[in-house]
């Protein structure tokens, strides 16, 4: 199944990546590239993953997603989670990965909270 | 050589042998027929009526109305080989004598429980005389011929040479001869005969195992001098056929194997506690309760596994989950300890005698342990749990093999060790960033998925502070041990409902001790919290800790006595 990636800067170096498909060992170097991009060329200081729209996530996808929260800490910056699906909340409990991660449900909820980031 | 079947003994032209191989047990031993021109030689008549009763069959068969003497040779004198030797004493068939090494000789004409080993298997030993003395003082001493007149028409010739080093009696006997070569170690009276190209080796094959090591009368350094001698006289590649006291006959090469195989072991085998009573009561205690702490133990490790497995497939490695659950041959684990509990039931409604039970236990355990590979394992599970598998079997092993371990215990300070312990419990693959410091690496970070999920994340339900105190002074103890048994006992303390929990180290108390203070949890009057604390409570001791249980939780006090041997 493929993976589709939109990309929304919210506001200067605040994206919103929004995921669809299946995050999987064929499909996440798509995402790990576009992330990489994000930084490199975004200089980006907040990323969120809208990630509604995903129907799988792998080994390797979650791999991706640290890897993110990794690299833009060293950055300066964070990483969140919006809108988890059950399948994709399922696969982070497994390895006990997510209270270390800002996660919202809603759009509303991450649209507040980005609304108040000042001086970014 | 086929069983119960008369054979031509090759090297012996005229010499016939017919092996009766008993299924392998401690009960009794093999018996060997050999036969004469003008006699009959029994080698180790057994311990079972029902084996004579066999025997005796067997040779009214092969005689018919020519009855011959007899003469039973012992390999020595413990009871699973000669207890039957005197119902073949009192035969009126035909007349019948005995042959043993002198010093068993004396043993059985006292019915020596200890020598005979029949303490062991809770069982008299009748007195029996030795008309035929091998190996005698004066044998080694003078080296002169003795001619023994035992009936009208029969005599026994002992001939007794030094040949390489060694002492070598050949024993003339009914127009055949025996070849004697003293083998003691096994015990101070082993015997082994050859007989043409045959060689009967009694229980030199066995001689190092659990629960036949430490012996009364075993000695190691006789036992790598018998076995020295023994592989010599293999390697000059005269022998055939080499008949054991237990199990089926080997071709020479195979034995010689064997032979090295235990030489080296032998080698490599430290000081050994005396096989007695009370040994084995406790090694049968032991057992009883190493196969409930071990099917709890080998379940946890199994069904962690399989959790771990199931959660990589889910999390598409499939290769992973493969090698987990490969890490544990399961089925094989489960079949053992299946046979464990079958022989520990049946022991227990009285239908295996104790050394037979003992020696089972160990048997089977022995294969457990052979077929646990700690390392694999450490990849995915807990190092505490995997730890805590590995020594239920090292310990029991241990218990069954006598074996001291006082190089375990090494001068400690008990703070230091609480804070060794603590940067362990740090060490949780749950602790934020573990995970994704791995991120940069794809196999690395698979790896660190598949330990995370493998441990339980106490450290995140239950708070631990640790507070190593004040260092003090070094104590003996088992430090390795003791990380294997805490952090487990802290795991359950957890799941037992315990909301916190302190570690504290008393180093410069007398005698310095640790204080685990549990809050919210008690311990409750159930068969099975009781049963885990008195576990616990062993486990502990072992690694060098007596504990009291306080209000509040509870104090390990290091106790310099668990240095000692056991």
């Amino acid at each position: 199944m493929a993976l589709t990636i939109k990309v929304l800067e919210n506001k200067p170096r605040v994206f919103v990546v929004t995921l669809a498909g299946s995050l999987d060992s064929t499909t996440y170097p798509q995402l790990e590239s576009k992330l990489a991009y994000l930084l490199t060329e975004g200089a980006a200081k907040v990323v969120t993953l809208d990630v509604a729209g995903l129907d799988f996530i792998s080994s390797m996808g979650i791999r991706v997603v640290f890897k993110a929260q990794k690299d833009l800490a060293r950055a300066g910056g964070y990483l969140c989670l919006a809108r988890i699906p059950a399948p994709i909340q399922k696969a982070f409990e497994i390895v006990e990965a997510l209270p270390s991660m800002q996660i919202f449900s809603s759009i509303a909820e991450m649209d507040a909270y980005l609304a108040k980031m000042q001086g970014l | 050589m086929e069983n119960g079947i008369w054979q031509p003994i090759p090297g012996m032209p005229g010499a016939f042998a017919c092996p009766y191989v008993r299924r392998p047990d401690v009960l009794s031993a093999n018996s060997y027929w050999i036969e004469f021109h003008g006699g009959r030689v029994l080698i180790d008549p057994g311990a079972l009526p029902a084996q004579t009763d066999n025997l005796r069959r067997m040779l009214r068969a092969r005689e018919g109305n020519r009855t011959l003497p007899l003469l039973i040779c012992a390999t020595h004198g413990h009871l699973d080989h000669v207890r039957e030797t005197p119902a073949w004493l009192g035969d009126a068939d035909r007349p019948v004598w005995f042959a043993a090494q002198a010093r068993g000789a004396r043993a059985l004409a006292a019915g020596d429980l200890r020598q005979t080993a029949a303490d062991l298997y809770g069982l008299d030993m009748p007195h029996m005389p030795t008309h035929v003395p091998l190996l005698t003082e004066e044998d080694e001493r003078s080296g002169a011929p003795r001619r023994m007149r035992l009936g009208a028409n029969v005599e026994a010739l002992v001939r007794t040479e030094r040949r390489e080093g060694a002492i070598r009696q050949t024993l003339e006997w009914s127009g055949g001869a025996i070849e004697v070569l003293p083998c003691p170690g096994h015990s101070p009276d082993h015997v082994c005969y050859r007989v043409g190209d045959l060689l009967f080796v009694g229980d030199l094959l066995n001689a190092n195992r659990p629960l036949v090591a430490g012996v009364h009368g075993w000695n190691l350094q006789e036992l790598r001098q018998s076995l020295a001698d023994v592989i010599r006289v293999l390697e000059t590649g005269t022998i055939r056929w080499c008949c054991p006291g237990h199990g089926h006959p080997l071709p020479a090469e195979k034995t010689l194997d064997l032979l090295r195989r235990q030489r080296d072991q032998a080698d490599r085998t430290g000081e050994i506690e005396e096989l007695d009573v009370d040994r084995l009561f406790r090694t049968v205690e032991g057992a009883l309760e190493l196969i409930d702490e071990a099917e709890e133990t080998f379940a946890a490790l199994a069904g962690r596994l399989l959790y771990v497995a199931d959660r990589l497939d889910l999390l598409d490695e499939p290769k992973l989950a493969q090698r987990c659950r490969e890490t544990l041959d399961m089925d094989a684990t489960d079949a053992l300890l299946d046979a464990f509990r079958e022989r520990c039931q049946a022991y227990s409604a009285g239908d295996v005698p104790r050394v037979a039970f003992a020696i089972e236990a160990a048997r089977i355990v022995e294969k457990l342990r052979a077929g646990f590979a700690p390392e694999p394992l450490r990849a995915f599970l807990p190092a505490a749990l995997v730890g805590q598998a590995q020594r239920l079997l090292l310990d029991f092993m241990g218990l069954a093999q006598g074996v001291r371990n006082p190089e375990e215990f090494v001068p400690t300070d008990v703070a230091a060790l609480v804070a060794e312990i603590a940067a362990v419990w740090q060490a949780s693959p749950h602790r934020d960033g573990s995970i994704a410091d791995a991120a940069d690496d794809p196999d690395r970070f698979a790896a660190e998925l598949a330990r995370r999920i493998g441990h339980p994340p106490l450290a995140r339900r239950v708070p631990v502070r640790f507070d190593p105190g004040p260092g003090g002074p070094l104590v003996p103890l088992a430090a390795a041990r003791f990380g294997d048994v805490l952090l487990p006992f802290l795991e359950w303390l957890g799941l037992a409902g315990a909301h916190a929990l302190d570690v504290e180290g008393h180093a410069g108390d007398m005698p310095p001790a640790l204080a685990i203070r549990t809050a919210g949890w008690t311990p409750d009057d159930s068969a099975r919290t009781r049963a885990k604390l008195r576990s616990f409570a062993r486990r502990f001791a072992l690694a060098g800790f007596e504990w009291t249980v306080e209000s509040n939780g509870f104090r390990l006090a290091c106790t310099a006595a668990a240095a000692r041997p056991r």
